[in-house]
């Protein structure tokens, strides 16, 4: 039972307007799925639901393809 | 006809007239394939997540068209051969998403200038405020006249009174 109170709720199915957010261009909402790294963050981890997630994902894949967000950070260089 | 924008970075050593240009010639051979330009942000010099061909900053500029998707490829291509290109991105969109109510292209290149009208803006700025200072001393000056002249009109109220009394 004390396992049912750690289950995280979606951000996107709590809040609807925040759907809109997804996309490549909005790459300050979006750098918030992503790791110091540069990694995209599990589904898992940050309590976004597998249907948002795929979305996120896609749009991380094309806000890296425009310089927007970096494919990997190397931390040893800041 | 479906909805479609490209995203593309110019190099960012251009200068504003041939950045028009060339967001002009871009413009013209998607016209030239038979597609309608519905909006064009100019969103300035940004710097880029990593360095493309040695460049870390890039200018970004959105375009959003209709076009027959079949054509879409051409217009890349366009893109590719083109040298002041850094990097594109095209992607389908939905017709609602469509910016409207944007400045004209001069406009917006002409804010990205900060030599030409940044210095005027500052310079009427630092007017503006040489006047507010100006007013406002002006103002404090009023009413501290105004202050004593009431101030005054009470001392002799209440000397009229005393004298009255005195009087009595």
């Amino acid at each position: 039972m004390a396992l049912s109170h750690q289950t995280k709720i979606c951000p996107f199915k709590e809040n609807k307007d925040l759907i809109v957010m997804i996309n490549y261009k909005e790459h300050k909402f979006l750098r918030k799925f992503l790791t110091e790294q540069g990694k995209i963050i599990p589904g898992y981890v940050t309590g976004v639901s597998a249907k948002y997630q795929r979305l996120i994902a896609k749009e991380i894949k094309k806000a890296r393809n425009i310089a927007l967000l970096p494919y990997h950070v190397d931390p040893r260089n800041n | 006809m479906l909805y479609y924008e490209s995203m593309y970075i110019v190099h960012p050593a251009l200068e504003a007239g041939r950045l028009k240009d060339l967001i002009l010639s871009i413009e013209k051979s998607l016209h030239s394939l038979g597609g309608e330009t519905c909006a064009l942000n100019v969103w300035g010099k940004k710097k880029l997540a990593y360095p493309i061909n040695k460049e870390k900053y890039g200018m970004y500029v959105l375009f959003q068209f209709k076009n027959d998707g079949v054509k879409n490829k051409e217009f890349n291509l366009g893109l590719e051969h083109n040298s002041n290109v850094l990097a594109y991105l095209t992607t389908k969109i939905e017709d609602d998403t469509i910016l409207s109510d944007l400045p004209s292209l001069d406009s917006q290149l002409g804010l990205l200038n900060p030599n030409t009208k940044e210095s005027k803006d500052t310079d009427n700025e630092i007017k503006t405020t040489k006047e507010v200072v100006e007013e406002k001393i002006s103002e404090t000056k009023e009413n501290s006249e105004e202050k004593v002249s009431e101030e005054e009109i009470k001392k002799t109220e209440t000397e009229i009174v005393s004298d009255t009394k005195e009087e009595k």
